[in-house]
C-alpha cells in the first residue's frame, strides 16, 4: 500500500476518542463536578415528582400490610404475581451495573471508565426496590424473618438450606453488600476531589466526612487499587451466580415453562440485556443535560447497543431452544404450553410483545445507523425494558395459568395495589437517582483523570496529536 | 526532643516528581510520599513499598466464609433440627454450595473494605496535610511529595526540593 493509502485505511478503522476535546485535569474536574455545586434549574421539580409517585409504593405496601395479600391479584393456581415478576425484573436490571464496574475492568476494557459510577448506582438503587417486593410477599414481614435468616429463634427452627429461595435470600442481600461496598470505595478519591472544590465550608465539611481523610497518596493508592482489583474479580462470578440462583426458583420445580436447564445462562444473559437498556434509558437524558457529552460519547452508547445485541442474541437462542426441547422431549404438558398456551392462550398478546421487543427491536442493532441513533436508541431502550418485563411474565404467570390438569386451570388479573406498588417502585428509583445525579459524583472523576492521561501518553507515543 | 516536621512539594510532571523522591532517597531521607489524583504507575518501585497484604486478607477472610457456610448449614439442617429431604445422603450436600459461595464471597468483599480502612487508619477526617491550602490540589490535579525531616533540616531540604524543580514548596504547620 503507499503511504497514503495507509494513511487513509488508518483514519477509517481508527475508533473515535473516549474522550472529546483535549481536556486538562482540572478542567475534567470541574466540568464532572459541575452539577453538584451547580445543580440544574429543574431538579426540585423532578425530585417532587418522583417523590410523589413514590408515595403510591407508601400507599400499596400499606395496604397490604393492613389488609393482607389478598389485596393483590395472586391466587390459586397463580400464586406467585407482580411481587415476583418485579422482583426479577429489577434484580436482572442491576446486572449490567456489575458488568460495566467488574467484568469490563477484569477485560481492561477502557470505555467502561465514563459509565461505570452511573450503572453502579442504578445497580444498587435496583436491587433496593427488588428486595422489597419479596419482603412485602410475605405478609407479614417481621414474622417471616425466622425462615429467611438462620437467627437462634424461641421455636428452635432454623431455614431449610435445601430451598433455593434461601439461596436467593443470601445471593441478593451478598450482591446488594458487594455493590455498594464497591461503589463507596470507587467513591472515596472523588469524595475528596470534591471536599478539595468545594466551594462552602459547609460541603467541605460534609464532603469531608465521607471522603474518610482520603488524601491521594501512593502508599494508600497501593493498596487501594489491589483491593479494588479484588473486589472486581469478587463481583465478576457473583454477579453470575445471582441470576442464576433466581433462576433456581423456576428450574428446580417440576412445572411445565420452568423445568428448563438452560435457565440458568438464559437468566443472566436476560439481565445483562435489560440491565444494559436501563443504563441507556438514564444515561441519553442524563448526559445531555449534565453537558457530559464530551466523556460518554456516541462511542460508549454505541458499545452498549453492541453488548444488547449480544445479549439479546443469546437471549434469543434461549427462546429458541425451549422451543425446541418442549417439542424434541415429547412432553404433551410442556408442548401444549409452548404451542397453545403461549401462542395462542388468553395471555398471549404479552408473549408476541416479548417476541417483538427482545428478538426483533434488538436486531436493528446489527447497522451502525441505527446504534448512533440516539433517539430510536432511546425508544428500543425502552421497548426492551417492556419485553424483558413480559418475559418475567410469561415464564411465572402464563406457565401458571395452565398446569398438568385443565380443572385447575385459571387467570390471573393484577389489582390496583399491584399495579401502585410496581410504579411506586419505579419512582422510588428515580427519586434515588436524582439524588444520586445531585450530590454525588455521577461519573468516576479520578478514574477519568487516569484514561486521560494514558491517552494523551498513547497520543505522545504514537508521535503526534491523535 | 523535637517532633520532625513535614514537607510538601508540588512537582509538574511525574519524571520530576520521581526523580526528586529518588534524590532524597539517595540523601538519606526516606519517609516519603506522593499525593495524586489518580494512581500514578511505578510509585510502588520508587517508594520502595512491601507487597501489599490485601490478597492475603481477602483470601483468609473467604476461605472463612466458605468454612462457615458449611458449619452452619450442616449443623443446622443434620444435627439441630434434621430435615430429609428426598432421603439424600445429609453430608455431603451439593446443596450446600451456593450459600458456601455466597458466604465466601461476602466476608472476603468485607473483609478488603474493613482491610482498606484498617490499614489507612480510616476515617480519619483530618489530617495535618489539610491545614496547607495549596495542597488541596493534591487530589485535583496536581502531583505532590512529602517528606519528614528533622526541625533543623527544614531550610535545607526545602530549598533543595526548589533546586529538584519543584513548583511550590510548603511547610506543614507545627503541632498541627
Amino acid at each position: 500500500m503507499t503511504p497514503e493509502a495507509t494513511a487513509v485505511a488508518r483514519k477509517t478503522l481508527a475508533e473515535p476518542p473516549l474522550i472529546l476535546g483535549h481536556p486538562t485535569d482540572r478542567q475534567l474536574n470541574d466540568e464532572l463536578l459541575r452539577p453538584i455545586f451547580d445543580p440544574h434549574a429543574n431538579w426540585k421539580k423532578a425530585v417532587g415528582l418522583a417523590a410523589a409517585g413514590t408515595g403510591l409504593l407508601l400507599l400499596g405496601v400499606t395496604v397490604t400490610i393492613a389488609r393482607g395479600i389478598g389485596m393483590w391479584g395472586n391466587n390459586i393456581p397463580v400464586g406467585w404475581g407482580y411481587g415476583i415478576i418485579n422482583f426479577v425484573w429489577w434484580i436482572g436490571i442491576g446486572h449490567a451495573g456489575t458488568l460495566i464496574s467488574a467484568i469490563l475492568l477484569l477485560f481492561q476494557q477502557k470505555w467502561r471508565t465514563s459509565i461505570n459510577r452511573f450503572a453502579e448506582a442504578m445497580t444498587i438503587f435496583a436491587v433496593l426496590q427488588a428486595g422489597l417486593f419479596p419482603l412485602i410477599h410475605t405478609g407479614r414481614p417481621w414474622f417471616a424473618i425466622y425462615w429467611l435468616f438462620p437467627y437462634p429463634n424461641t421455636m428452635g427452627l432454623w431455614p431449610n438450606f435445601k430451598s433455593p429461595l434461601i439461596w436467593d435470600v443470601f445471593a441478593v442481600s451478598t450482591y446488594l453488600t458487594i455493590s455498594a461496598l464497591f461503589w463507596f470505595i470507587g467513591l472515596v478519591p472523588d469524595l475528596a476531589a470534591l471536599r478539595d472544590s468545594a466551594k462552602s465550608k459547609g460541603q467541605r465539611i460534609a464532603y469531608g466526612i465521607f471522603a474518610l481523610g482520603w488524601k491521594g497518596s501512593s502508599r494508600h493508592w497501593q493498596h487501594y487499587r489491589i483491593g479494588y482489583l479484588i473486589l472486581a474479580a469478587l463481583s465478576t462470578p457473583l454477579v453470575l451466580s445471582v441470576h442464576s440462583i433466581v433462576s433456581f426458583d423456576f428450574a428446580v420445580s417440576l412445572l411445565p415453562g420452568w423445568h428448563t436447564t438452560i435457565f440458568p445462562p438464559y437468566f443472566v444473559a436476560g439481565a445483562v440485556f435489560s440491565g444494559f437498556a436501563m443504563v441507556l434509558t438514564l444515561m441519553i437524558p442524563a448526559r445531555k443535560v449534565l453537558h457530559f457529552e464530551n466523556v460518554v460519547t456516541v462511542r460508549h452508547l454505541e458499545n452498549m447497543a453492541k453488548v444488547m445485541l449480544v445479549t439479546g442474541l443469546i437471549v434469543a437462542y434461549g427462546y429458541g431452544m425451549e422451543n425446541f426441547m418442549a417439542w424434541y422431549g415429547g412432553n404433551i404438558y410442556e408442548a401444549f404450553l409452548f404451542f397453545n398456551t403461549r401462542t395462542k392462550g388468553p395471555l398471549a398478546p404479552v408473549y408476541w410483545t416479548m417476541i417483538f421487543c427482545n428478538v426483533l427491536v434488538p436486531q436493528t442493532f446489527w447497522f451502525k445507523r441505527f446504534r448512533t441513533n440516539l433517539a430510536w436508541l432511546w425508544i428500543a431502550s425502552i421497548l426492551i425494558n417492556i419485553g424483558m418485563w413480559s418475559e418475567r411474565f410469561v415464564i411465572i404467570v402464563i406457565s401458571l395459568t395452565r398446569d398438568f390438569l385443565p380443572s385447575s386451570w385459571g387467570s390471573y388479573a393484577p389489582t390496583w395495589v399491584d399495579w401502585s406498588i410496581y410504579l411506586g417502585t419505579i419512582s422510588f428509583f428515580s427519586l434515588l437517582f436524582l439524588l444520586f445525579l445531585r450530590f454525588v459524583p455521577s461519573v468516576a472523576v479520578a478514574e477519568v483523570k487516569e484514561l486521560n492521561h494514558e491517552l494523551q501518553h498513547e497520543a505522545t507515543e504514537a508521535g503526534g496529536h491523535a | 526532643m523535637k517532633e520532625p516536621r513535614v514537607i510538601l512539594g508540588e512537582y509538574p510532571t511525574v519524571e520530576k516528581l520521581y526523580d526528586a523522591a529518588r534524590k532524597l532517597q539517595a540523601a538519606g531521607f526516606t519517609a516519603l510520599d506522593f499525593y495524586s489524583p489518580y494512581p500514578l504507575p511505578g510509585s510502588d518501585e520508587v517508594l520502595r513499598l512491601k507487597k501489599s497484604p490485601m490478597p492475603l486478607i481477602a483470601a483468609v477472610a473467604g476461605f472463612t466464609g466458605v468454612a462457615l457456610a458449611v458449619l452452619m448449614q450442616w449443623w443446622m439442617n443434620d444435627v439441630d433440627y434434621p430435615i430429609n429431604v428426598g432421603n439424600r445422603n445429609a453430608v455431603p450436600s451439593p446443596t450446600w454450595v451456593p450459600i458456601m459461595f455466597e458466604l465466601g464471597v461476602l466476608l472476603a468483599g468485607v473483609s478488603i473494605f474493613l482491610g482498606l480502612m484498617a490499614i489507612f487508619r480510616f476515617p480519619r477526617p483530618y489530617d495535618p496535610l489539610f491545614e496547607v491550602d495549596a495542597f488541596r490540589s493534591a487530589t485535583v490535579d496536581a502531583l505532590w511529595l512529602s517528606v519528614q525531616v528533622e526541625p533543623g533540616d527544614v531550610e535545607r531540604i526545602s530549598n533543595e526540593l526548589r533546586q529538584l524543580g519543584a513548583a511550590q514548596v510548603q511547610l506543614v504547620p507545627e503541632g498541627a
